[in-house]
């Protein structure tokens, strides 16, 4: 009886050690699996995510505001802010956005800054080193500093941070955002360099772009009557911004003089493959004589890598002096594209050159000190310190020299570098800037002096900007802060001991490209060059070519009694101008004695094609894997027998050398590279997506796919039927593409439509979620709401917020 | 020490303080509570295992279904995909085992501390 009463004891013993055992692996993170028990418990896990949809009505008491502001929501969840002095009006966009993307600011602001190991362990020490190493917390404390430093932004971005963290503070863990439950970790409040790192973020995808060392490596490695051919300083068929016949009537500043005799040395250590850029915008406007109306018509279209949740976060400011609309970025203050009750604008990237590299002279192996106008100057050591959960904290040394960082230390590798080892970087987003003030200015600029005037302050970034107002006036210009250039400086590696090369001085605000009301009656821009060799200064030669924006030009030109309607129709256009004037010469080259039945009924498709890269289409994507593979036949013997960087040749130029005769270029016969390149892809593709050509379906077989911004499985979207390329304006492909799409009528009253790819909530358990994908994909834009008054359309709000000083 | 011998009332008794407790404490307070009805119970130590097990798991399945007709179940596919589980309703499965398994483990071994014949 003993002995059996003993072997209970020791068996429940041994169970409930177990239970303790079982209970405590269940309550905690194991490698990337996150502690399942808090994360299923119904009562605070993921469970509490879920959401229906519906937005009590909720007065809220908060302190700090100054008087009573009313948060209108409308159907599609767009928070109509209305406030009557700016501290509140920010506190409540802080407040609103924090609300419905709480994770989405805390994780993007991490990943700028290099912090993703401090969340997912050694995995991300990688990336965060190279982050770190780029200059994102560098430049980051740099605006951040001059954010602060000027009242006006400074009380901007208290206010906004304000509001966030009120929203922060009154959280219960169990209504943290989803993501945290799974990653695990806690949020962080608002700090004013949250701004500066979404700048810093968004400078990364935009202007720290360079080809200097690739190019430089193709100049040095190929004989120069070919370097000249396949990089021409100017892309074919490509019709400027800014109308070809515009004229300077200013005194231009003269550059400095480099010393000719410098030639840059070859960079052998970078990776040799690359990737085709697609990042791309549109925007344009036409003036009153072109329209059904007798209004101006605007639209801006710009595209992004997307992600969920957007990057985009819609929402209307009326206050005191501002009554505009638009997307805003989700902890920026303010409202980067969209209208007011005066105007309308777009933005579209610039592709200036924006990022310099530096070869530098090392004193000695130690690197502490590097020549600069015949001088020995010492370098700046700055100190990463990458906190690595589960791990020890890592500091890295990085050396900046007066041009900036020297990213990749030599004989070190850095995952996914993309500047040669030893190099310094300059770069425009490490120039003193405040982006932040000029948006506020912009927003509330009533006719288009004061929008010049507002964005003579937008100087780290460069962008187009299209304009269009009530007046009737549209207008395009290149702005940002520019340095004075030599023919061609920033083109190749620049001589890190020549001042010539420094940043000394730039492009006089009042000298910078813009046209205004030209006679054409319209303006356009999608990342092409802007001036044509006329303009008096250098701004780079790596734009855009000419597919998005001559097809733009094409349509505009051909156009009247222009409706907003058209437009819209315009932005969802799939033709490829590339396929048009390359692929009948293709298909003429093609030896098509050896082909079998379906290699025949392909190649009547591509005759019979329409160049629109429709989600119907069965040739679409059979074609963009042709293109590509030809020009790798024909581009591979010439450039990779160098086994060094060097940047492909714009597509569009190998079209228009083939088309001029010029095919003793190449070492490969174009023939059989044509038919050999058709019948592999052909072969490839039925392998994918079955033998019979016209059962493909590019929108069905490309899979476009959305994924999450923490790339977590199954938050994102998979499988959208979708059309367009990156050589169409509806620039879908890879993971960039239009990120908001937006139509403003600027008649008595302001009329506008627009979408963006993503639902207002950033929570993956809102059915909005990533609903509105669904119209993104075909095309529908909605109605914005554009209420003069807090009472405007009473019926059309869905919940009110209100918030009220105590 | 009082002991429980209605079935139904340990039942309601573990259901009950899990849901109130649960309110304000970590999810493995239903551990504490499954260990707490095995010292309690007067019922064979498998039998109170069914018990506790089925208490705790029809409470959560209760909160899970009663969030999932209350709201959208978006979430529901994205967490399946997430945990890499082929289906939906193994969300629910999962969910339940995690609270229930450990809560009526822990009463199987308390209440073999205490069970005599």
């Amino acid at each position: 009886m003993k002995t059996f009463r003993m072997i209970r004891y020791f068996t429940s013993g041994i169970l409930l050690i177990a239970v303790i055992g079982i209970t405590w692996a269940l309550n905690s993170q194991l490698g990337s699996i996150p502690p399942l028990g808090p994360l299923t418990n119904p009562f605070t896990g993921f469970w509490q995510n879920m959401e229906s949809g519906r937005i009590p009505d909720l007065n809220i008491t908060a302190d700090r505001l100054n008087s009573e502001v009313i948060i209108r929501y409308d159907e599609r969840g767009v928070p109509h802010i209305f406030a009557d002095n700016d501290y509140d009006l920010y506190f409540a966009q802080g407040y609103v956005t924090a609300r419905d993307r709480l994770w989405q600011i805390d994780f993007q602001a991490r990943g700028a800054a290099g912090r993703i190991s401090e969340i997912v362990g050694p995995q991300a020490i990688e990336y965060d080193r190279a982050q770190r190493r780029m200059g994102m917390l560098y430049g980051a404390e740099l605006n951040a500093a001059m954010m602060t430093g000027d009242s006006l932004s400074a009380m901007i971005l208290e206010a906004y941070k304000d509001g966030y963290n009120f929203w922060l503070k009154q959280l219960p863990p169990k209504a943290y955002p989803v993501e945290y439950k799974i990653l695990n970790i806690e949020p962080e409040p608002f700090t004013t360099q949250h701004a500066a790192l979404v700048l810093m973020s968004m400078s990364q995808t935009l202007t720290s772009r360079t080809r200097a060392h690739s190019q430089s490596n193709a100049r040095a490695l190929l004989d120069e009557e070919t370097y000249n051919l396949l990089y021409p300083d100017e892309l074919p068929w490509v019709r400027t911004m800014i109308p070809e016949d515009q004229a300077w009537d200013f005194e231009p500043l003269e550059p400095s003089r480099p010393d000719p005799g410098f030639v840059p040395q070859i960079v052998r250590d970078l990776p040799v493959t690359q990737s085709d850029p697609d990042i791309g915008s549109n925007s344009w406007a036409v003036d009153a004589s072109n329209t059904a109306n007798g209004h101006p018509i605007l639209a801006s279209d710009p595209h992004l890598g997307i992600t969920l949740p957007s990057t985009w976060y819609e929402i209307h400011l009326n206050s005191d002096g501002i009554n505009t609309y638009g997307v805003s970025l989700p902890a920026a203050p303010g409202i980067s594209i969209g209208f007011n009750d005066f105007l309308a604008w777009g933005i579209t990237n610039g592709g200036s050159n924006t990022l310099d590299v530096y070869e530098i002279e090392f004193r000695d192996e130690h690197r502490n000190e590097y020549r600069h106008d015949g001088q020995w100057k010492p370098v700046t050591r700055r100190i990463e310190e990458i906190r690595v959960r589960g791990g020890e904290t890592i500091r890295d040394t990085v050396r900046y020299t007066h041009h900036g960082p020297v990213v990749n230390p030599p004989g070190e590798q850095v995952t996914g570098e993309q500047y040669p080892k030893g190099h310094a970087i300059k770069w425009i987003a490490f120039q003193p800037g405040n982006i932040l003030k000029s948006v506020y200015e912009y927003n509330r600029a009533r006719n288009r002096q004061e929008f010049e005037k507002a964005l003579r302050q937008y100087e780290n970034l460069t962008m187009n900007f299209t304009y269009a107002d009530r007046d009737g006036n549209i207008s395009v210009g290149h702005y940002g802060k520019l340095p004075l250039r030599f023919h061609g400086q920033g083109d190749y590696i620049s001589d890190g001991r020549d001042p010539a090369y420094d940043w000394d001085r730039y492009i006089p605000f009042e000298h910078l490209p813009r046209s205004v009301n030209p006679e054409r009656g319209y303006v356009s821009t999608a990342n092409q060059a802007p001036v044509t060799a006329d303009y008096p200064y250098y701004l780079g030669r790596f734009y855009a070519d000419f597919n998005r924006n001559s097809r733009i030009k094409e349509i505009l030109e051909s156009s009247d009694g222009i409706t907003t309607d058209f437009f819209e129709e315009m932005m969802m256009d799939n033709r490829a101008p590339e396929a048009q004037k390359g692929l009948p010469f293709m298909l003429e080259r093609l030896e098509r004695t050896a082909f079998d039945e379906p290699e025949h009924t392909l190649a009547r498709l591509l005759e019979l094609w329409d160049y629109n890269f429709d989600a119907g289409s069965p040739v679409a994507l059979f074609y963009n894997r042709w293109q590509q593979a030809f020009r790798d036949r024909l581009i591979g013997p010439l450039i990779h027998q160098h086994d060094r960087y060097i940047t492909n040749p714009d597509m569009a130029t190998i079209i228009s050398l083939l088309l001029d005769g010029h095919e003793d270029l190449f070492p490969s016969d174009v023939d059989e590279a044509l038919t050999q390149s058709f019948r592999t892809v052909y072969e490839a593709t039925a392998q994918d997506f079955g033998r019979d050509p016209e059962r493909w379906h590019y929108g069905r077989d490309r899979r476009f796919s959305i994924g999450h911004l923490a790339m977590l499985p199954g938050f994102g979207r998979d499988g959208l039927e979708v059309g367009g390329t990156r050589q169409a304006i509806n620039a879908v492909s890879g993971s960039f593409a239009p990120s908001w799409r937006m139509v403003v009528e600027l008649g008595p009253e302001i009329r506008a439509r627009g979408h963006y790819s993503g639902g207002q909530s950033g929570n993956p358990g809102h059915p909005d979620y990533d609903r509105p994908l669904d119209n993104w994909a075909d095309g529908t834009l909605h109605d914005l709401n554009f209420w003069q008054t807090v009472d405007d359309e009473p019926n059309k709000t869905t919940s009110t917020l209100t918030l009220s000083p105590n | 020490m009082n002991s429980i011998h209605s079935a139904p009332t340990l039942f309601i008794l573990v259901a009950a303080s899990a849901l109130v407790l649960q309110l304000f404490s970590p999810w493995w307070i239903v551990v504490a509570i499954g260990f707490a009805a095995g010292l309690l119970s007067r019922f064979s130590p498998w039998k109170t295992f069914l018990i506790v097990f089925s208490a705790i798991g029809l409470l959560w399945l209760a909160v899970t279904l009663y969030l999932t007709a209350t709201n959208s179940a978006v979430l529901i596919p994205r967490m399946a995909a997430l945990l890499e589980l082929p289906a939906s309703w193994m969300v629910f499965a999962l969910t339940i085992l995690i609270g229930a398994l450990p809560a009526s483990l822990a009463a199987l071994g308390a209440s073999w501390l205490r069970y005599t014949r």
